[in-house]
C-alpha cells in the first residue's frame, strides 16, 4: 500500500497544492489564508509540515513553485488581489520581514515575502512560473481578465519584478492564422486567400463579441461587489522551449481557451483559439437528460486548463475542464511538420482538434492536471470525484479509474489494517 | 420566518437530526440522519387550516416547542410530541398556550430569539393603529408546557440541562445555555396590553419576514410592508432603527458572522454587514450563474424566494428561486480591504438599476466608505456588544454550485448541519411542491489532484490530502554503475519464444530472480507491466497491481508449464478475470482489460426519497456501509494501479534497473516479465536486434567509401543507397532522393503485396529490368561481411530460390541473428527440440522442405497434440494429392483454432500454400518472420514485404519495425509515432542517442533527449542522467577518434580563471605555453600568492596538463597537489595541499581554526 494521508492539512478547506520540481515538497494553500510547505520523508513515505504561515489577507487561490535553479521560491495568488513571491531562507536573525512561521517547525528555514504585487483589479485566480528556459517569469491571471506576465529583474534579490506583458485576454484578437474546430483541423488559409479565410474568424469574433456584450452588459447584471461565481480564470504554460513562450489561458465566462504567444519583440498574439462550442451543442443533443437546459446555448466558462508536458511527442495536449462538466483534451499541432521541423514553428500555424471529450463528471469540473509525462490526466469535479483519464494503445482516451473524496478519505481507518494484512500475507 | 401557504421545511434549530415540514394545514416532524436510508416520520399535526407560519424554538429544554401563527393573528405554542401517541386534534387535549393578538389580522411571520428562547417575535399584517411587530416573553408559557423540567424561579436558561446531544454537532452559533444575554427592556404599552408582550413596533405596517441576528437579543431584522428591510435595536424601549429600502422576501443570517445579513431584495440577493446598513457588501442575482453550465436564462428571472447561510461552510449561502427545481449554492469569500486607491469600481458595477430607491448607494461596490449617519443610529449599532472591531473588508462571490435537478419544482429546503468540522459535502433536505422529501449532497470543497515529478498523485479531500505515491517509500535507487548487467549470450537462432509457448519455465524463473538480484530494493516484479495496452490493473480487484500479486502470478504461471494449466489459480478463483486477452494467443490466461467505467461504483450521493405520510425502511444500513468501504478500498487500489503502471513510473523503474545506452542485451532482459504486453515483446525484440546490429555494424569497418552501413535496417541493406550520403538513409517512405532505387511503386497496396508474396517460392523469378544497387555498395557489404567473418553469400542452393542479391540477403539474414549454414541450423533444430520447442523445430523443417525429419521430430514429442500433428503433416506433404477446396476450408478452420503459432504457421504454409499468411502471423516475432522472408521470398516480394513492414510499423508506432528501418530518418519517424502512441520517450531517447548528433542530426532526437534528461532530473536520478550523458559522450568519442565524426563539445567548461589585471582567461591560450606558469600569459603580471607558502600560484595551461596526463602515469599523481583552493567567504587561499595542511595538519586533526592570512579571522574550514 503506497497511499498516504495528510490529515487536516489546514484549518479550512484546501484550495490548491503544488509539488516542487522533485516532488519532494508540497506547498498547500487554503481558505484559511495560509500556505504550508510539506516535506516528504522518502524512507517513511510520510509528509511532514516544515513551514506554515499566513500568506494573504484572503483565501489563497493558487500556489506554484519556481524551477529549483532559481532557488526555493513559491508564488501565490489570492483573493485579496495580490500575488506574492516567497523565498525560503536559511538565515534567521537578520531577516526583518520574516512573515511568521509555525513555532513547531523543526527546521530553521523561513519563507520570506520578497515581492507583493497588487496590479490585479480582481482576485488572482492562477499563478504559474514559466518553464525555466525563459528565465524567472511568472504568469498570473486575475478575475479582471488580465493575463500578466512578470519577469524578475534581479534574480538574486527577487524583489524587483517587471510586468513583461499585460494582456486583456478577451480583447486579444483571435488572429486569422488558425481556427480550431471540433471535427477537423482547419487548413490554414494563406493571407492571400482573403474571402474564405477571413470569413470564419470574423463571424466567430462577431458572435463572440455579441455574446460578451450580452453577458457583460451592465444592465444584465446589476449588482455590487466582486461577482466571480460563474467565471473561470486559468492559464498554463507550454512546457517546452522550442516554440517560444506560449500560454494557454481562459478568462471569464466565455468558455474558450486562447493559445497566446509571447515574444519580447512583438505584441502578444493569439496562435489559436480553442472553442468547443460546436461540440457543446452536439453533446447537448446527445445528452438527453440535460438537453432541456441547453437551449440557452450560453458558453460555459473554462475553470481549468492544463498543458501537458509534451515528453517528446510530435503534438501537444491541452486539457480543459469547464463548468459544463466536460473534460476535453485538445491535440495541438505546432506547425506543419513536413517542411522543416527546426524552425517552421514560429509562424503561428497551429492547429488544434479535440481528441477526447468526457462528461462523466455530470457537473462542473473544477480542475484538470497532467502527470509528468502527459500520459495520465486527473480531473476533479463537483460530483466529488477525481477521475483519471489515460490513452489506450490506440491513442484513444479512456477513463482510467476514479475515486470520490469520501473514498479518498475513508480509508484512513482501514489503511493501517490493510497494511498489516499485506505484511501478514507476505 | 416567511409566511407561506406552500410547504416549508425547517431544520431543528439546535442541529439535531430532526426537521419539520409545514404547510397545507399540517405540520409533520421527521427524523433523518446521514447514512440512514429512510426518513423517519415522527409525528404530525393535522387540520391546521388557518396556519400561516411557524417557528421552532431553540430552547434546549423543550425541543419540540413550536410557535404557529394563525390566520386570525393568534399564535399557538404547541409541543409536537404531545400528539405523538394519540393523534389528537390540536385544539384537543394536547397542551398548548395561545398568544392572542390585539387586533385580529393574519400573523405572517414568527421567529424565536436564538439566544434567549423565551423571546418570540411575531410579525402581523397591517392594522390601523396597532403595532405589527410584537415581542413576546413566553417564559410563563413554556413553564406551562413543560412544567416538570422548569422550576418557576428559573428565569434564565442557565439551569437547564441540555438534552443528550444527538450525534450531530451543535451549530456554531447556537446558544450555549450559560451564555448571558441582555434582557429586552419592557416598553410601556398601555394598560390593556397582554403582560407577556415586551415590546411592540412598526405601527400600521405589515411585517413579512423576521430574523434575529445570531448571538444577540437586541438585533432583529424585519421586512416591513414589502418596502423596507429594517433592523431594530431592542436594547432601548424605543429602538434604534436602520433600514434599507427594497422589496425584501427572505432574510438570512450567517452562523459564522454575527453581523452578516442577507436578504432577497427584489429577487436579488444582497449581503450586508449589519453595522453598516444600508450599504451592501455584495449583491448578486441568479444571472451571475449564467456561465455555470448551460441553463435556461428564463428561469433565472423569477427571483430568489428562500435563502439560508450554511452552518458548515463559512460564507456559503444557499438560495432557491421561484419555480426552480434545484438549489443554488454560493461561496463568498471575505477579503480584508486594501487602501482605497486600489478600489476602482469597474464599469459594470456602476450601473444602477432603474426604479431603485435612491437611498441605496448602488454605485459603491464596497463598504469601505464610512457609514453615513443618515438615520442617526450608527453609533447605537456599532456599540452593540461587539468585541471585534469592524475592519473594512470586501466580499467576493467566488464560486457557485448547484444541487442536482430534482424532478419537481421545490417548495422549500434546509441545509443540514454536520457533525464534522469540515465535511466533504453540504447536505440539503428539500421538499418539493408535491410534498416529496429528498436529500442530496453537494460536493462543494475545492478539489484538485496534482501530480508530482515522482508520479505522486494527491487528491484533495476537504482539509486533507490522500497521496498515491509513484515511488514507494524507502525506494533508494542504486547507482547506475552498481547495476550488474544480466548478459544474455546472443545465441543467434534463439529468439526466445518461450514467452509464447510457455514451455521453459525454469529459465524464466531464473531470469526473474537474476534480475531482482541485480537491483535489490527496486520494484522488480512490477516491472514493465501494462504501460499502454489498456488498463490491466483496473478491471477487477484480482488485478490489483501490488508487487506481491504480480510476483505470485509470475511464479504461478511459470510453475505450470502445461498448456491447459497455465492459468494461474489465483486469477481463476477470482471473478471477472476468466476470459483470455484477445491479444494473447498464448495459453497464459490473464485478466482482461475492461473498461473501468463500466465497473464504476454508483455515485455515493446518498439520495433517499420518500413520500410524505409513508415510512418504510429500504436498505440495511450496515450492509451499505460495508459495501462502500469495500468500494473505497478498491477505488484506492485502482488509482494506485494507474499511478504505478503509468509509463512515467515504468520508465523510472527501467532506468533504475540499468536501462541505458551501454548494454543493449541487458536492456532486452528488462522486459521479460511482461509476457502479456505487446509493446514489451516488441521492445525485447528491438533490443535483441540492436544488440545484434551493433555487433555486426558498429566500428569503423562499417563506414568507408562514403557508405555508412551502421544503423541501417534491413530495408537499407536490402535496397542499398548511394554513396556520399553517409547519413541520409534510403528511406523509402520519406526520402524522395532514394526513390530511384525503389523497385516497386510506393502505392502498392496490401492486396498487391499479398499477391506478390503468395507462393513466391514456386514462381520463377522474372528477368529484372529495374535498377540494382550500385556495385560499390555490394562490395562494401562483402568487405564488411568478411571483416565480421560472416558466412558466405546466400546462394540459391540453400533454399532453391534464385536471387540477384545474395550478398544483401546473407547480410540481412545475419542481421536478424540467423545463420544460414546447414550445420548451424541442424544444431539449432536439435537445441529447440531439447528445449521442448518441437513445434518450432518442425515448422522450420517443413519450411526447408525436410518433411520427413519434421514428422519424426513431432513423433518423438511427448505432447499428444504434436503426435497428432505429425499425421496431418504427412497428409499435407507435397507428394500428396492436390488439395480440394473443402479440405482447404477445413484447414482454415483448424488453423484458426490452433493455439501454437508455429503449428499454425506450418499448417498455413502446407495447406494454403501461402507465404503471405505465414508472414502475417503476428504472434511470430518479427525477426523470425523476416528470416523466413529473407530465405523464402523472391527479390521482388521481399522488397514489397520489407517496405510494407516499415510502413505499417511507422503507422502503428510499432517499435520492432526498427529492424527494418534501422536508425535512419525513417526509423526516427517510426520512433516518433511510437512515442506519440506510448509516451515512452526513454526508449526513443536511448535509441536516438546512438545516432544523434554525429550521424543524424534531428531536432526530434534533441527533444527526446531533453525530455528524458529532464525526467531523470525530476526523479533526482542525477547519477543515472550523468551516466547517460557519459555513455553518449563515449559513443561520440569513439566516432571522433575513428575520424568519422566531427568533434562536438557536449558541455562547456564551467569555471574559468581570469587574470586580475587584464581580465583574460588564463588557461585559454594554446601557443603561449612556453612562458612562466606563475604569471598571466597575456600581461605577464604575476598571479596571486598562496597564503601559506607565499609563492605565486601557477596555472598550468590545459594543453600542458593534457600532455602530462597522457604521457606520465596519471594515476600516480594526485591532482589535488596542483589544485588551487579559495575560501568563498574571505577569498583567501592558495595551494590546496598547503591550505589543507594548515587547517588539518599532518594527521588530519584540526590544527588551526582561522585563516592563514594576517588580520583575517575567518574560519574558512568551518564553512561547509
Amino acid at each position: 500500500m503506497q497511499t498516504g494521508l495528510i490529515q487536516n492539512a489546514h484549518n479550512d478547506l484546501v484550495t490548491d497544492a503544488a509539488y516542487d520540481f522533485y516532488g519532494l515538497r508540497l506547498a498547500t494553500c487554503s481558505l484559511d489564508q495560509r500556505i504550508k510547505v510539506w516535506q516528504l520523508d522518502e524512507n517513511e513515505g510520510t509528509w511532514n509540515a516544515t513551514s506554515d504561515w499566513k500568506a494573504h489577507d484572503a483565501a489563497v487561490a493558487k500556489v506554484c513553485w519556481a524551477h529549483p535553479e532559481f532557488g526555493s521560491i513559491i508564488a501565490s495568488g489570492s483573493f485579496d488581489r495580490t500575488i506574492k513571491i516567497w523565498e525560503e531562507t536559511t538565515a534567521d536573525a537578520d531577516q526583518p520581514q520574516v512573515n511568521g512561521n509555525a513555532a513547531s517547525t523543526s527546521s530553521n528555514s523561513r519563507w520570506v515575502e520578497r515581492f507583493v504585487n497588487s496590479d490585479a483589479k480582481g482576485s488572482v485566480r492562477a499563478v504559474e512560473f514559466a518553464p525555466h528556459h525563459f528565465g524567472l517569469k511568472l504568469a498570473t491571471i486575475a478575475s479582471d481578465n488580465f493575463l500578466r506576465v512578470y519577469e524578475c529583474l534581479e534574480a538574486p534579490s527577487l524583489t524587483t519584478w517587471q510586468v513583461a506583458d499585460e494582456i486583456d485576454v478577451p480583447a486579444l484578437p483571435s488572429t486569422s492564422s488558425a481556427s480550431a474546430s471540433h471535427t477537423h483541423t482547419l487548413a490554414v488559409a494563406t493571407p492571400t486567400q482573403t474571402t474564405s479565410s477571413i470569413d470564419g474568424p470574423a463571424t466567430a469574433s462577431l458572435v463572440a463579441s455579441a455574446l460578451q456584450q450580452h453577458q457583460n452588459a451592465p444592465t444584465s447584471r446589476p449588482a455590487i461587489g466582486n461577482r466571480e461565481a460563474d467565471g473561470g480564470w486559468c492559464l498554463s504554460w507550454c512546457k517546452e522551449r522550442y516554440w517560444g513562450e506560449v500560454i494557454a489561458a481562459s478568462c471569464g465566462v466565455k468558455g474558450v481557451v486562447k493559445i497566446i504567444q509571447l515574444s519580447p519583440s512583438r505584441r502578444p498574439t493569439t496562435l489559436l483559439t480553442l472553442d468547443p462550442s460546436p461540440s457543446t451543442d452536439l453533446s447537448a443533443s446527445m445528452n438527453s437528460s440535460h438537453s432541456a437546459d441547453h437551449d440557452g446555448a450560453v458558453a460555459s466558462s473554462i475553470t481549468s486548463v492544463a498543458w501537458a508536458p509534451s515528453c517528446g511527442r510530435s503534438y501537444h495536449l491541452v486539457a480543459t475542464g469547464g463548468r459544463d462538466g466536460h473534460v476535453r483534451i485538445w491535440k495541438l499541432k505546432p506547425s506543419a511538420h513536413d517542411d522543416d521541423r527546426a524552425d517552421g514553428a514560429e509562424e503561428g500555424r497551429w492547429t488544434g482538434s479535440i481528441v477526447a471529450d468526457f462528461d462523466h463528471h455530470k457537473s462542473a469540473v473544477g480542475r484538470v492536471e497532467w502527470n509528468i509525462t502527459g500520459t495520465v490526466l486527473s480531473s476533479a469535479g463537483n460530483d466529488g470525484r477525481v477521475r483519471l483519464w489515460k490513452a489506450t494503445s490506440g491513442n484513444i482516451w479512456r477513463p482510467a479509474g476514479h475515486i470520490s473524496v469520501e473514498q479518498a478519505e475513508e480509508q484512513q481507518k482501514e489503511g493501517d489494517v490493510d497494511m498489516d494484512e499485506g505484511n501478514g500475507a507476505d | 420566518m416567511v409566511s407561506q401557504t406552500e410547504r416549508q421545511l425547517l431544520w431543528n434549530p439546535r442541529g439535531e437530526n430532526r426537521f419539520v415540514v409545514g404547510g397545507l394545514s399540517q405540520i409533520t416532524l421527521y427524523e433523518w440522519s446521514p447514512g440512514e436510508p429512510a426518513i423517519r416520520h415522527v409525528t404530525s399535526f393535522q387540520d391546521l387550516s388557518s396556519m400561516k407560519c411557524f417557528s421552532w424554538s431553540p430552547d434546549p429544554s423543550i425541543d419540540d416547542l413550536l410557535a404557529i401563527g394563525m390566520n386570525n393573528g393568534r399564535v399557538d405554542l404547541v409541543r409536537l410530541e404531545s400528539t405523538r401517541s394519540g393523534r389528537e386534534h390540536l385544539q384537543g387535549r394536547g397542551p398548548h398556550v395561545t398568544l392572542p393578538p390585539k387586533v385580529a389580522r393574519a400573523c405572517i411571520s414568527i421567529a424565536f430569539c436564538p439566544t434567549a428562547p423565551q423571546y418570540l417575535a411575531v410579525g402581523l399584517d397591517k392594522a390601523r393603529g396597532d403595532a405589527s411587530l410584537v415581542i413576546w416573553d413566553i417564559h410563563s408559557a413554556t413553564s406551562v408546557l413543560a412544567p416538570h423540567t422548569r422550576s418557576p424561579s428559573a428565569s434564565s436558561a442557565s439551569h437547564i440541562v441540555a438534552p443528550p446531544p444527538s450525534p450531530v454537532r451543535p451549530l456554531h452559533a447556537l446558544p450555549s445555555p450559560t451564555r448571558p444575554y441582555h434582557p429586552i427592556p419592557r416598553t410601556d404599552l398601555g394598560p390593556r396590553t397582554d403582560s407577556r408582550i415586551v415590546q411592540a413596533h412598526a405601527p400600521t405596517e405589515s411585517v413579512h419576514s423576521l430574523t434575529w441576528m445570531p448571538q444577540s437579543t437586541q438585533l432583529l431584522a424585519a421586512s416591513i410592508s414589502h418596502r423596507f428591510l429594517r433592523l431594530f435595536d431592542l436594547r432601548s424601549s424605543s429602538p434604534a432603527i436602520a433600514h434599507v429600502a427594497g422589496r425584501v422576501h427572505s432574510i438570512a443570517t450567517d452562523p459564522f458572522d454575527q453581523y452578516r445579513l442577507a436578504a432577497a431584495v427584489d429577487g436579488v440577493v444582497t449581503l450586508w454587514d449589519a453595522r453598516k446598513l444600508p450599504t451592501p457588501l455584495l449583491t448578486f442575482s441568479p444571472r451571475d450563474v449564467l456561465a455555470d453550465g448551460a441553463r435556461s436564462p428564463n428561469a433565472s428571472t423569477l427571483g430568489v424566494v428562500e435563502l439560508e447561510f450554511s452552518s458548515v461552510r463559512r460564507g456559503m449561502l444557499a438560495t432557491l428561486e421561484r419555480e426552480a427545481s434545484h438549489v443554488q449554492l454560493w461561496n463568498t469569500l471575505r477579503t480584508e480591504a486594501m487602501d482605497s486607491a486600489q478600489e476602482r469600481p469597474r464599469s459594470r458595477d456602476i450601473a444602477s438599476q432603474s426604479g431603485k430607491p435612491t437611498k441605496l448607494s448602488w454605485s459603491n461596490p464596497t463598504s469601505m466608505l464610512p457609514w453615513s449617519a443618515s438615520t442617526g443610529n450608527q453609533s447605537g449599532l456599532n456599540e452593540s456588544s461587539s468585541p471585534i472591531p469592524s475592519a473594512p473588508y470586501n466580499l467576493v462571490l467566488s464560486d457557485t454550485r448547484k444541487t442536482k435537478r430534482f424532478r419537481a419544482p421545490l417548495a422549500s429546503f434546509a441545509l443540514m448541519p454536520s457533525a464534522r468540522a469540515h465535511p466533504l459535502t453540504s447536505s440539503l433536505m428539500v421538499v418539493s411542491k408535491d410534498g416529496d422529501l429528498e436529500t442530496t449532497s453537494v460536493h462543494d470543497t475545492p478539489m484538485h489532484a496534482p501530480w508530482s515529478a515522482r508520479g505522486t498523485l494527491s487528491v484533495a479531500a476537504g482539509t486533507s490530502y490522500r497521496t498515491f505515491s509513484g515511488v514507494p517509500a524507502g525506494d533508494v535507487p542504486s547507482d547506475p554503475w552498481t547495476v550488474v548487467p544480466s548478459v544474455v549470450a546472443p545465441s543467434l537462432h534463439d529468439t526466445d519464444l518461450n514467452r509464447f509457448d510457455g514451455t521453459s519455465p525454469s529459465r524464466r524463473d531464473d531470469l526473474a530472480r537474476g534480475r531482482s538480484r541485480t537491483a535489490p530494493g527496486a520494484l522488480a516484479p512490477l516491472f514493465g507491466r501494462g504501460d499502454e495496452d489498456g488498463f490491466p490493473a483496473l478491471n477487477s480487484p484480482s488485478a490489483k497491481p501490488s508487487p506481491r500479486m504480480k510476483h505470485a502470478h509470475l511464479q504461478a504461471s511459470s510453475k505450470k508449464p502445461s498448456k491447459e494449466g497455465t492459468a494461474s489459480p489465483l486469477y481463476r478463483s477470482l471473478p471477472g478475470s476468466t476470459a483470455a486477452s484477445p491479444h494473447l494467443k498464448a495459453n497464459i490466461e490473464l485478466p482482461v482489460p475492461s473498461n473501468p467505467s463500466s465497473r464504476a461504483s454508483p455515485s455515493p450521493t446518498s439520495t433517499s426519497r420518500r413520500h410524505i405520510g409513508t415510512s418504510k425502511p429500504q436498505k440495511d444500513k450496515e450492509t451499505s456501509r460495508a459495501r462502500s468501504t469495500g468500494r473505497a478500498r478498491r477505488a484506492v487500489d485502482r488509482i494506485q494501479g494507474v499511478v504505478d503502471d503509468d509509463i512515467s513510473m515504468v520508465m523510472r523503474r527501467r532506468v533504475c534497473l540499468g536501462y541505458g545506452l551501454s548494454n543493449p542485451s541487458h536492456n532486452a532482459t528488462l522486459f521479460r516479465n511482461g509476457p502479456d504486453d505487446e509493446t514489451d515483446k516488441s521492445l525485447v525484440e528491438t533490443w535483441i536486434w540492436i544488440d545484434l546490429a551493433r555487433h555486426i555494424l558498429e566500428g569503423p569497418a562499417s563506414r568507408s567509401n562514403g557508405y555508412n552501413i551502421s544503423n541501417q535496417g534491413l530495408l537499407g541493406i536490402w535496397e542499398g543507397f548511394p554513396s556520399s550520403l553517409p547519413s541520409a538513409a534510403p528511406s523509402a517512405m520519406s526520402s524522395p532522393a532514394s526513390r530511384g532505387l525503389l523497385l516497386d511503386p510506393l502505392t502498392l497496396s496490401d492486396a498487391d503485396g499479398a499477391k506478390a508474396l503468395s507462393r513466391s517460392r514456386s514462381r520463377r523469378s522474372r528477368p529484372r529490368e529495374k535498377q540494382e544497387p550500385p556495385s560499390e555498395f555490394v562490395s562494401e557489404l562483402l568487405t564488411l561481411g568478411a571483416h565480421r567473418q560472416m558466412d558466405p553469400p546466400l546462394d540459391s542452393a540453400w533454399t532453391g530460390m534464385p536471387t540477384s542479391r545474395p550478398v544483401q540477403r546473407r547480410f540481412a539474414l545475419q542481421l536478424c541473428g540467423w545463420r544460414s549454414k546447414d550445420e548451424y541450423f541442424d544444431a539449432t533444430i536439435d537445441q529447440w527440440e531439447s528445449e521442448g520447442k518441437q513445434s518450432r523445430a518442425a515448422c522450420w523443417l517443413v519450411f526447408l522442405g525436410q518433411h520427413s525429419k519434421a514428422v519424426d521430430l513431432l513423433m518423438r514429442s511427448k505432447d499428444e497434440s504434436h503426435k497428432m500433428m505429425s499425421g496431418t503433416l504427412v497428409s499435407l506433404t507435397p507428394s500428396s494429392v492436390a488439395k480440394s477446396p473443402e479440405l482447404k476450408r477445413q484447414y482454415e478452420k483448424l488453423i484458426m483454432r490452433l493455439e501454437d503459432p508455429y503449428l499454425r504457421a506450418m499448417l498455413t504454409y502446407l495447406a494454403l500454400d501461402e507465404w503471405a499468411d505465414v508472414l502475417d502471423e503476428d504472434s511470430l516475432p518479427l525477426r523470425e518472420r523476416l528470416a523466413i522472408a529473407l530465405q523464402f521470398l523472391d527479390d521482388e516480394a521481399l522488397s514489397v514485404y520489407l517496405r510494407r513492414i516499415a510502413e505499417s510499423s511507422r503507422t502503428h508506432g510499432d517499435i520492432v519495425g526498427i529492424i527494418v528501418t534501422g536508425l535512419t530518418t525513417a526509423g526516427l519517424d517510426l520512433l516518433q509515432s511510437y512515442v506519440d502512441r506510448t509516451g515512452d520517450v526513454q526508449t526513443a531517447a536511448i535509441l536516438g542517442a546512438y545516432v544523434h548528433p554525429h550521424q543524424l542530426k534531428d531536432a526530434r532526437v534533441e527533444r527526446w533527449l531533453d525530455a528524458y534528461r529532464d525526467l531523470l532530473d525530476g526523479w533526482k536520478l542525477f547519477h543515472h542522467r550523468s551516466q547517460f550523458d557519459i555513455e553518449r559522450g563515449q559513443i561520440l568519442q569513439e566516432l571522433i577518434l575513428s575520424g568519422s565524426g566531427e568533434p562536438i563539445q557536449l558541455m562547456q567548461r564551467q569555471i574559468l580563471v581570469r587574470c586580475n589585471y587584464c581580465n583574460k582567461v588564463i588557461s585559454a591560450p594554446q601557443g603561449i605555453s612556453g612562458k612562466r606558469a606563475t604569471a598571466c600569459p597575456f600581461c605577464n603580471r604575476p598571479l596571486p600568492r598562496c597564503s601559506v607558502c607565499l609563492m605565486n600560484l601557477s596555472i598550468v595551461p590545459d594543453s600542458v596538463r593534457d600532455n602530462q596526463l597522457s604521457h606520465h602515469n596519471a594515476a600516480l599523481r594526485d591532482t589535488i597537489d596542483d589544485a588551487i583552493v579559495f575560501c568563498q567567504t574571505c577569498r583567501h587561499g592558495g595551494h590546496a595541499a598547503h591550505i589543507l595542511e594548515w587547517f588539518y595538519g599532518e594527521a588530519g586533526a584540526r590544527s588551526h581554526g582561522v585563516c592563514a592570512v594576517a588580520d583575517c579571522d575567518h574560519r574558512c574550514a568551518d564553512e561547509f
